[in-house]
């Protein structure tokens, strides 16, 4: 697996409503480094943030 | 519990919205939407599996017991050997993927982690390739009852 270079992203979350689409909600003026870990047992490294797709797999959320 | 071709979008927008901004672990199960969970990751990833890392869970029968069930109760498990071989070879499918890099069992009770017959199964899975490590993704009432 190749590797995943740490990026840098900007963070805002506007409670405007019209503001939360996905792309619009990356954009702000705050700046977060992700950080990866190890998976024991692999030869991967992890975002420490994940995504659990329950959120967009089912309407359970909804 | 359906998702519409609208809301499919959304979630691969989202999941590789996720990817460009560097996360890179995707936690799914085979029992989200009856599938679909893991569907949408194969399509929102299509042509880029080496960029992330794929866990996905096993243990609800919804092959048999699809849809919501009556009352919201939670569906059957089948922890059998051949159950958890099927459940695994359609996950790979489903993701349209080789191997799966983190395969966890889904809401065990305690006597499924003391049953060596799962665990060996898994083991017997990742030397073939087909995981590459497996956990355990604890359920409230597991947790509850420590």
């Amino acid at each position: 697996m190749s590797q995943v270079s740490p990026v840098t992203t900007g963070v805002a979350f506007s409670a405007r409503r019209e503001a939360r689409t996905p792309d619009k909600m990356w954009a702000g003026k705050s700046q977060i480094t992700m950080k990866y870990r190890a998976l024991k047992g692999t030869s991967h490294n992890v975002s420490e943030v994940g995504f659990g797709v329950w959120t967009v797999g089912t309407k359970m959320w909804a | 519990m359906g998702v519409s071709d609208e809301d499919y979008d959304t979630g691969v927008r989202l999941l590789r919205l996720a990817l460009d901004h560097g996360i890179n672990f995707f936690d799914t199960a085979d029992v989200y939407g009856d599938g679909k969970g893991e569907v949408v990751l194969a399509q929102a990833f299509d042509g880029r599996r080496d960029e992330i890392v794929i866990a996905t869970k096993f243990g609800y029968d919804f092959y048999n017991h699809p849809g919501v069930q009556p009352g919201q109760r939670e569906r059957p498990h089948n922890w059998s050997p051949d159950f958890i071989r099927q459940a695994c070879e359609r996950s790979l499918q489903r993701l349209k993927t080789d191997r799966i890099d983190f395969y966890q069992l889904h809401n065990p009770r305690l006597e499924t982690i003391r049953n060596d017959d799962v665990f060996d199964t898994l083991q017997e899975l990742r030397e073939a390739g087909k995981i590459l490590t497996f956990g355990v993704a604890l359920g409230r009432r597991l947790i509850v009852a420590r």
